[in-house]
């Protein structure tokens, strides 16, 4: 049987089918790739469905799309309290402790939800959906807040940034979300804000960021600050870049606030 | 006109594409305009007043300039990526930069006077990149981002943070808009500037330069014939061109004198053409606190005493004149021989106060006629323009040899020469009117005065 | 002759319409209804057209769309004072009194545009224009703020909150906006953050939403406010749900501030 692969998970599909089954992306557009090597996040067509486990998720809408989840027996998906849009009555809500982290002066709170039932999610800021279908043993660290939801076979950790790079998250936090897989695939669902773009590094291939674009990276892809010799205000002295290094991948958002300089 | 091609008629036919977003010859080859990415392939969008939307830029569309080119990705906020050729340079400010590769050159832009400027408390400082290589820029709000070329000669007038970038070449000026007003809350004076307090104004000398802006929103274009004028929400206004004219028109509606507080006029913008306009779906709310107690250069309107039109019964009944004035019609008094039959159609005792009232507020005088067999509304201008408003009476489809077709208005609309002046005859509903413009004006500013007619009669049609 | 019904409104329109000439959703396209049976609001075509009264209302844009009414001589509408883009400048505007209600500590000023002529409306926000054609004798609750223009057929009152429902619509306002159609049919404009989906609810069918994505509903729906014991921050001892009790249509927005902690 003819089998397509996913251009954007790699994941393989049956004939004529017109989304992966494995991330939701269309398998009928080609994938659009800008002159400068980036590949954008494929755009989900509307009520494209997927499944995880024993569960499925449908992404509906395209302005602010909503990923609803139905999630099967003994299934589960974490996100944080506020990103849920409904539910239905029966599905329970429990709480994950995340010690040791603050969220603006307060806990950040993980709330799980667990199947069978239904449960739909979305953020509050115009953006794209990225599904990050994530294989065994896999590493990828997420800016904070950029976190939709993830399954439960997906361990959840942060890391705290010191030193020079907290420029690189600005004024809005220290932590960069982590998420691995071990033993089994799991699931990551992002937001971006307005377009999401992504490209593959090599090994020690570098590329300049405006930290504020930085959406997620391979764990493998290196992180540091690079300082332009450029006076982007009265008091500042320089304009802080993000350089990435290869290998593996990064992602950029197109809207982001810019905290880049400290003026 | 923005998709349209009316006013070039005695035209010869070319081979190369007219875009008709940016007015400039290209390639048609591919399937956007290598000047400024608008799709080549898709219909003119036109409201039926006569706003035309701007069409997005397709994903990875390509912009040449230079020897540099710029693709345009994304849908929503789009990201623009350059690729800078060698000695290529764009300036921008600092904010807008996405990603760059490690060959280019980027520093700050020698202050020349303009930048010095304070935006939003903080100085306004650009960045200059030198080419070889590449960099993307990104703004920061959902919309439409524009690709402006601008050709020697042109100057366009842009509403401050809507720039993203320019090619080196493009000279800068800012300057003030003079269009404010100032209110009274208890002992608080507030001035506000519903334009902005500045505006930036970009052009060429020489070559040809390439501006890209970022509007939230969508963005709609409308061109204004010499002397033709719109009022839009403040707000709204994303670039003009330089020969357009701005000031304030205040408006009171009626019976809200109940408010101690709320701002009992409305500020609206006056632009006034000729050239073109854009404005945006998204626009900041205006401050509603305080009376105006004194404003720039404006003209006004108080519906408490020009009165609201009430609802009527039977459409046959004339209505209210609601601007003070009423247009002439080529009919005598109801009544008079020969003259009944036009005179009892509803159309026309529909069209003459709601002609009237548009004539009035863009600066025309109703002017004496002789009769003739079809309804006919002439309306004059100081400065020589005389339009025509003929009515087909019922049960005649049109009035004329069709011309060229014209889109976005009335069921059926064509444009064609009468000798020295132009007519646009539309259809709609089975009826037919046709506005001839004559006088001392280019076909681009017959054709537009002849739309803004048009498409106010269509609406009673 | 024969005649195609609107999925959204089910209006008639003649065969051969692309939009439907009621509430101006496509003809052609599919409804999109999730497997857990929210659809969506149409998505309206570019330059879409409907008519409403003696009037027509044409969307432009896509991205934050615009409503370009062309109102007949006797129509009117009614919007809040400044979703107004641009108006023909011999349009008259009146304002129309809310008496109590104040907005943001002003009176909350309701504008109505008089036909014959244009006006056209917009909201600063990206979203989907909502069009609700009100039959005779139906009633809507909208979420404060959400309204973007009604025709002056439709009835405006507005239902001030107490006590816990407060809750429901944050720290943004205490009031939900009322829409009642008597004899005659009307038209209501909505405007919703991000998208927008609709579902039916069946007499007694429950589903809890988050109180920010409250849209709109028929009056016949019960809200309720239902603590969830979840600890969600170290003060907060409970997370606050909108439960939403049939029969009748929800409307729910998938951009929303988030508010169900206060």
């Amino acid at each position: 049987m003819d089998l397509i692969v996913c251009s954007w998970c790699q994941s393989q599909n049956p004939g004529g089918t017109t989304s992966c089954d494995v991330c939701g992306a269309p398998l009928d557009d080609a994938v659009k790739v800008s002159d400068g090597g980036w590949r954008e996040a494929p755009r989900l067509h509307d009520m494209a469905e997927f499944s995880f486990g024993t569960s499925t998720c449908q992404v509906e809408g395209d302005v602010v799309p909503v990923a609803e989840l139905k999630l099967g027996q003994g299934d589960s998906i974490y996100f944080e309290h506020h990103v849920l849009l409904w539910k239905d009555e029966a599905v329970p809500l429990t709480v994950m402790n995340t010690p040791g982290r603050s969220l603006g002066g307060m806990p950040s709170v993980v709330t799980v939800a667990s199947g069978p039932g239904r449960v739909a999610v979305s953020r509050d800021a115009a953006g794209e959906m990225v599904v990050l279908p994530m294989h065994p043993s896999m590493e990828i660290d997420v800016r904070e807040h950029a976190f939709l939801a993830a399954s439960a076979s997906i361990s959840y950790s942060f890391v705290r940034i010191k030193g020079l790079a907290n420029v690189l998250h600005g004024g809005n936090g220290m932590y960069m979300d982590r998420f691995v897989t071990q033993g089994g695939p799991g699931l990551l669902l992002l937001h971006g804000n307005g377009n999401v773009f992504e490209r593959l590094l090599a090994p020690g291939e570098k590329m300049l960021l405006e930290p504020g674009a930085f959406l997620f990276k391979d764990a493998s892809v290196q992180m540091n600050t690079h300082q332009l010799p450029v006076k982007t205000g009265l008091l500042s002295r320089g304009m802080y870049l993000a350089e990435m290094t290869g290998p593996g991948r990064i992602g950029i958002q197109s809207m982001y606030v810019h905290h880049g300089s400290d003026d | 006109m923005p998709g349209l091609p009316p006013p070039t008629i005695p035209t010869t036919a070319s081979s190369t594409y007219l875009c008709p977003y940016c007015r400039l010859q290209g390639d048609a080859t591919g399937n956007s305009c290598p000047h400024c990415g608008a799709p080549v392939d898709v219909r003119a969008k036109v409201s039926d007043s006569g706003w035309e939307a701007q069409p997005s830029i397709k994903d990875m569309a390509r912009i040449q300039f230079g020897q540099s080119s710029c693709q345009i990705s994304g849908a929503y906020v789009p990201a623009a990526e350059i690729r800078l050729g060698g000695g290529d340079s764009i300036y921008f400010s600092h904010h807008v930069l996405l990603w760059c590769d490690m060959q280019i050159q980027i520093g700050n832009q020698p202050m020349q006077g303009g930048w010095s400027r304070m935006m939003a408390g903080m100085p306004l400082i650009m960045l200059e990149a030198h080419g070889p290589g590449m960099l993307a820029l990104s703004d920061n709000h959902p919309g439409e981002t524009i690709a402006v070329p601008l050709a020697p000669g042109r100057t366009i007038d842009v509403r401050e943070h809507r720039f993203v970038m320019a090619t080196g070449n493009v000279g800068y000026q800012w300057f003030n808009t003079s269009v404010f007003y100032r209110t009274r809350s208890g002992d608080e004076t507030e001035t506000h500037y519903p334009a902005g307090m500045f505006m930036d104004r970009f052009g060429v000398q020489d070559r040809p330069g390439l501006l890209l802006i970022h509007s939230p929103g969508n963005v709609f274009l409308r061109d204004l014939a010499a002397g033709q004028s719109t009022v839009i929400h403040p707000g709204a206004l994303v670039w003009k061109d330089s020969s357009v004219q701005m000031s304030l028109h205040l408006e009171r509606p009626a019976g809200n004198s109940f408010s101690r507080y709320w701002n009992p006029s409305t500020p609206w913008l006056r632009l006034t053409g000729p050239g073109r306009i854009a404005m945006a779906s998204v626009f900041p709310h205006m401050e509603g606190t305080g009376r105006i107690v004194s404003h720039s250069a404006a003209t006004s309107a108080d519906w408490n005493q020009l009165g609201i039109p009430r609802a009527q019964q039977r459409p046959q009944q004339p209505s209210q004149p609601q601007v003070g004035m009423q247009a002439h019609s080529a009919q005598a008094p109801a009544g008079a021989p020969g003259q009944t039959s036009a005179a009892a159609d509803p159309l026309v005792t529909t069209l003459g106060p709601v002609l009237g009232g548009f004539a009035t507020s863009q600066g025309f005088h109703p002017d004496a006629v002789a009769p003739g067999p079809t309804a006919m509304f002439h309306f004059l201008h100081d400065s020589g323009i005389r339009i025509t408003v003929e009515v087909a009476p019922p049960g005649v489809p049109g009035l004329s040899t069709p011309g060229q077709p014209v889109t976005g208005i009335g069921e059926a609309a064509y444009w064609r020469q009468e000798g020295s002046a132009y007519a646009l005859e539309v259809r709609q509903h089975h009826r037919a009117i046709n506005v001839h413009v004559a006088g001392p004006m280019s076909p681009e500013d017959q054709f537009g005065w002849a739309r803004a007619f048009a498409a106010t009669a269509a609406s009673c049609m | 002759m024969e005649r195609i019904v609107c999925t959204w409104c089910q209006g008639q329109s003649d065969v051969g319409s692309r939009s439907c000439v009621v509430c101006g959703a496509p003809l052609d396209a599919k409804q999109l209804v999730t497997d857990s049976g929210w659809r969506e609001a149409p998505r309206l075509r570019d330059m879409a057209e409907f008519n409403f009264g003696a009037s027509t209302c044409q969307v432009e844009g896509e991205i934050v769309p615009v409503a370009e009414m062309n109102l007949g001589m006797g129509d009117s509408v009614y919007f809040e004072h400044h979703v107004m883009l641009w108006k023909d400048e011999n349009v008259p505007v009146s304002a129309m009194n809310t008496g109590s209600r104040s907005f943001g500590g002003m009176p909350f000023t309701v504008t109505v545009a008089h036909g014959p002529g244009r006006v056209a409306v917009s909201r600063d926000a990206t979203g989907e224009m909502v069009v609700l054609p009100l039959h005779p004798s139906m009633e809507v609750d909208t979420r404060e703020h959400a309204f973007l223009a009604a025709s002056a057929s439709v009835g405006y009152s507005f239902v001030r909150i107490k006590g816990l429902s407060n809750i429901l619509h944050g720290g943004s306002g205490m009031y939900m906006d009322r829409f009642v159609t008597q004899g005659g049919p009307g038209l209501l404009l909505l405007h919703g953050n991000g998208n927008v989906f609709e579902r039916l609810l069946a007499p007694g069918e429950k589903i809890m939403v988050e109180p920010g994505g409250f849209l709109y509903k028929d009056s016949t729906v019960q809200m309720n406010t239902v603590q969830l014991p979840v600890k969600i921050s170290m003060l907060r001892r409970s997370m606050f749900l909108a439960e939403m009790v049939g029969p009748g249509r929800v409307g729910i927005q998938s951009m929303y501030v988030h508010h169900g902690s206060e």
